[in-house]
Order: structure tokens, then C-alpha cells, then sequence
């Protein structure tokens, strides 16, 4: 396979069978620079370094897509961007996968030198970069920054997401379970401290099929573990909440079965933590 | 080649300060590290301070004939068994995780490492680049298909999108950002390690206009200062080390 592979004007090796322009370089970079000065091939590497200098890019570099994902383009859409939310609580959604699938099969075959200089050496030498007798000169910052970002995870991101289990950081203390509405039939998990609960996704317990329920903190439900005792108290929505039949105007104390009406659905409290259970007396 | 340095940590409106960061510089070599820690009360706040002491234990015992990003593969695991190690020591620190940012600068090749959503940016006259992911849930829905992604939304209604999906105390860490090649850095160029408490609060347009052109210390006032006030009484714990190459 090492045979295959050639350089382009930058100095990147890469497989000509598989990729038409350097993989590593922007294609665009390329292209235009192939445009205007009409180089025979790029594996002929005679280019100097001034031909790529006074070579203006003539519209941005597309970039590619690895290493510069930004939040505010996530599928979510502003529906996520609650900025009073805070990843203290990022624990619950982390998963531990065990098979050790490699990178993309599709990655660029980029061939990195094998031995990186040492610190002692990298500090007395010229640095070494890319294997070419011109450095390369890069548009944008942008480019440059692509030609050595390379993502190695040892498990595909993708099967992360798509297996992804709670790790149990958060100890359960209790449960709501619904009896009325969309999630019939379903329970979701309380833990120590506040739980919201509304039809964001970012809530605790997230009732997003019911429209009758507030986006936002319709009510938070409270673990307190010193005494053991379960609170309900009116979020900070408009959406208004009832506890066995009586709206709830305070933080009012919960007992087994206490029935919790949002809008058109029906929770009830299941305690898990009371009567002595704890979680301190356990350990992983 | 010399290089500048300004950092700042703030606790923001939180109870806790789960931050943590260390920076060092000589003449040629400039090694910075910031972290975020996470989980209830004293657990975050001990994971990243363990993180950050251990890296830079680990950075100067390092063997002068390892590569950087190969040292920077092997902290990783390292610093993910003492966290999972601090989690077994109590209730209290069971939760406990941090992010990981750090840069190594050699002359003026760079290489960093990152685990989590604490971010590498760099920047550069008028541009900016964010260097590495955020390693969240928002990350992986990116690359599935929309049927996927509807299924999967469906199924799974506990996730946010800002829940990270690698960090150090996961229990082996399978999805981190490390340059294996050095990026070149010119003269002039700035390195900024932040905390999402940065970047949760200003967008990176914000950031490069609040950093261009301006001395370094006062530049990084700036930064907190507007960060905090956009926030209004929401700040997080944010921490940011800004590092510049000298002309």
C-alpha cells in the first residue's frame, strides 16, 4: 500500500487510487491554484513556495466538517440553547461502550511521519512539518488547522449516541410514574436534589410529547436526602401544578402515591429512598 | 520566539469553583492546562485539581524521548483510573469527572489534547478556529442521518445536547481530540484554552473581536467581564488561559 502513495505540491502523501486531489490540502486551495497556473500534475512537486504565495484564494476555503463542530448548528435548534442549564449534571447520559471499533474506514489515508522528533531534538532542529522542501502556505487558518486535525477515537461516535446507557453516577432515590397520558405506563428516574420537570429536553424528566405541559420547569420535584424527604413545588412556568387535586402554591411535602397532575397528565410518586435505604451505605 | 501568557478563572455565580488550570513557560516550551470539573458538591472541583496536578506531574517527569502526542495518549488513561479511582472513594465524589484542554507549545509547533467540551481555539488576524470538538451528545446526533436521529430522540428522551459523551473518569476514554502532526504557529498567533463558561456565554465572533488588537491582560478583562455581563447572574465557573507567540 506505502507504494501507492504520492505527494502533493503541499508535501502530503496520500493514495492516488483513492482520492483525486490531496485529501489533507482544502480542495478548493487546490483547485484554484491548479486553475490559474495550470500545473501538470500535482505529484510533480516543482512549485515554489512563491507560486502558492501569490496565488490569492479567490473565495473562502469550504471547510471540512472535522474538529470545528459548533454547538449553535445542532439538530436541536433553539429548543436546546437554554443557557441556564449547566453540564454539572452531563454525567447521566455517558456510556461505556466495549466493542473497539476503529476510525472511519473512509479516513483519508494520511501518512504521518512515524517518528515525531523528541523535545530535545525538536528544540535544537528546524521544525519538521510536513516532509517537503517548500513549507506549505495555507489560505486560511482554517485549512492550515485541517491539515492536522486527525480524529482517532477508538469508538465511533455515532455508536456511542445511538447505545447510549445511563451510567447509574446518579443514584436513583425515587420514580414518577405516569398513569395518565402519553408516557402511560412509563416511570422516570429521581435523583438527589432538584428535578424539573417539563417538555424541554434539557428538563430532568422530559415530558416532550405533551403539549399540555410547560416547556420549561412546569414543576420541580426535590430529593432531600439528609431527612429523606420528596418536595413538589410550582416551576417557573405559567402551566400550573396539582398535588392529589389542590394546586401547589408552596413547596409542600410528598408521600408514597401522591398524585401529581401537569396539564393533562397524571404522575405518581414512588420512593425508593425512604425508610432507611441509603445510598451511602453502598459503594460501586 | 517568546511567548506572552494571560489567564483568569472566576467562579461565575456558582457555589463552587470546579475549575482548575496550571500553565508554565520558558523560553521555547509553553505547556498550559485547563479543566472542568463536574458532578455535586466536592466532586467536581477534586476531579479537575487532580487532573490538573496530575498532568503537569506527568508533563515533567516526561521522557524527553516520548513525542508529545504520545505522552498526551497515555495521560489520558492515566488521569481517567485516578478520577475513577477518586469516585469509589465516597458518595460525594461518585460523580465526580472533569474535561480536559491542554496545549503544548515546542518552538512553534503546537499540539494539544482535549477531553470533553473545554475547547482549544486558535486564532490568527482576523480569524478564529475552534480546534477541537465538543465531545457531547450534540456531537454524535451530528453524524447520524435525520431518520436516525428522529428514532433515536424518540427513544431516548433523557439526553441533552450538551451532555458529554467522553470525559476523564468515563472508565476508558474512547473519544478524544490529539494532533498527532504539530500545527505550525507564526508569529502573533494566540492560543486560547477555555471552560465552556466562556463559550456558553459568548459566540466566537464575540471572542476574536474581543481579542484582536488588544494588549493580552486587558483583553482577557474584557472577555470575563463581557461574558458576565451577557450572562446576567447565570455565569459558570470559567477559566481561560491565553497564550501569545512573540513577534
Amino acid at each position: 500500500m506505502a507504494t501507492n502513495k504520492v505527494q502533493c505540491p503541499y508535501g502530503h502523501f496520500y493514495n492516488p487510487d483513492k482520492y483525486v486531489d490531496c485529501p489533507i490540502c482544502n480542495k478548493s486551495l487546490l483547485s484554484s491554484f491548479n486553475a490559474q497556473t495550470s500545473v501538470t500534475p500535482q505529484r510533480e512537486t516543482t512549485a515554489s513556495r512563491s507560486q502558492f504565495e501569490e496565488t490569492p484564494d479567490p473565495s473562502p476555503a469550504p471547510v471540512r466538517n472535522s474538529g470545528t463542530y459548533r454547538p449553535t448548528s445542532s439538530v436541536f435548534g433553539n429548543q436546546y440553547e437554554d443557557t441556564s442549564t449547566h453540564p454539572v449534571a452531563s454525567f447521566k447520559t455517558v456510556s461505556i461502550m466495549n466493542d473497539n471499533q476503529q476510525a472511519s474506514p473512509d479516513a483519508p489515508a494520511i501518512v504521518i511521519p512515524e517518528s515525531i522528533p523528541n523535545l530535545a531534538q525538536e528544540i535544537s532542529q528546524e521544525p519538521i512539518y510536513v516532509a517537503s522542501s517548500a513549507p506549505p502556505v495555507f489560505s486560511t487558518l482554517q485549512a492550515a488547522v485541517n491539515a492536522v486535525v486527525s480524529h482517532k477515537d477508538t469508538e465511533d461516535v455515532k455508536t456511542v449516541a445511538m447505545w447510549n446507557a445511563p451510567a447509574g453516577i446518579d443514584p436513583v432515590v425515587g420514580w414518577l410514574v405516569c398513569v395518565k397520558g402519553e408516557y402511560f405506563g412509563q416511570s422516570f428516574n429521581l435523583k438527589a436534589g432538584n428535578n424539573t420537570v417539563g417538555r424541554a429536553m434539557n428538563m430532568d424528566i422530559p415530558l416532550a410529547q405533551e403539549p399540555s405541559v410547560s416547556r420549561n420547569k412546569h414543576c420541580v420535584i426535590t430529593y432531600e436526602p439528609l431527612n429523606q424527604v420528596f418536595y413538589i413545588q410550582q416551576g417557573e412556568s405559567s402551566g400550573l401544578t396539582y398535588l392529589n387535586g389542590e394546586m401547589v402554591m408552596f413547596p409542600t411535602k410528598m408521600k408514597e402515591q401522591d398524585r401529581i397532575k401537569l396539564g393533562t397528565v397524571e404522575l405518581l410518586l414512588i420512593p425508593f429512598c425512604t425508610n432507611g435505604f441509603r445510598w451511602e451505605e453502598y459503594s460501586v | 520566539m517568546g511567548f506572552n501568557i494571560a489567564e483568569k478563572s472566576i467562579i461565575g455565580n456558582r457555589e463552587d469553583q470546579q475549575d482548575g488550570y496550571y500553565s508554565c513557560i520558558t523560553e521555547n516550551i509553553a505547556f498550559a492546562v485547563v479543566c472542568d470539573g463536574m458532578g455535586g458538591s466536592s466532586g467536581g472541583g477534586a476531579a479537575s485539581m487532580i487532573a490538573v496536578n496530575r498532568l503537569k506531574k506527568l508533563y515533567e517527569a516526561k521522557n524527553t524521548n516520548e513525542t508529545i502526542p504520545s505522552f498526551f495518549l497515555k495521560a489520558i488513561d492515566i488521569l481517567d483510573e485516578s478520577i475513577v479511582g477518586l469516585q469509589k472513594e465516597s458518595l460525594e465524589t461518585r460523580g465526580a469527572g472533569t474535561t480536559i484542554v491542554a496545549a503544548a507549545i515546542l518552538q512553534n509547533n503546537l499540539y494539544w489534547l482535549s477531553v470533553g467540551d473545554s475547547r482549544l481555539y486558535i486564532l490568527r488576524g482576523n480569524e478564529i478556529v475552534q480546534v477541537t470538538r465538543d465531545h457531547n451528545f450534540a456531537l454524535s446526533l451530528e453524524q447520524l442521518t435525520n431518520t436516525e436521529r428522529q428514532d433515536f430522540l424518540q427513544s431516548q428522551r433523557m439526553h441533552r445536547a450538551d451532555a458529554l459523551i467522553s470525559f476523564i473518569g468515563i472508565g476508558g476514554v474512547k473519544i478524544y481530540d490529539i494532533n498527532d502532526t504539530a500545527f505550525p504557529l507564526q508569529p502573533d498567533d494566540k492560543i486560547l484554552l477555555t471552560t465552556d463558561g466562556l463559550t456558553k456565554a459568548l459566540t466566537d465572533e464575540e471572542i476574536l473581536s474581543i481579542l484582536q488588537d488588544k494588549p493580552l491582560q486587558e483583553s482577557i478583562e474584557t472577555l470575563f467581564y463581557t461574558a458576565t455581563k451577557k450572562t446576567t447572574g447565570s455565569q459558570d465557573n470559567t477559566t481561560c488561559v491565553l497564550i501569545q507567540i512573540q513577534k
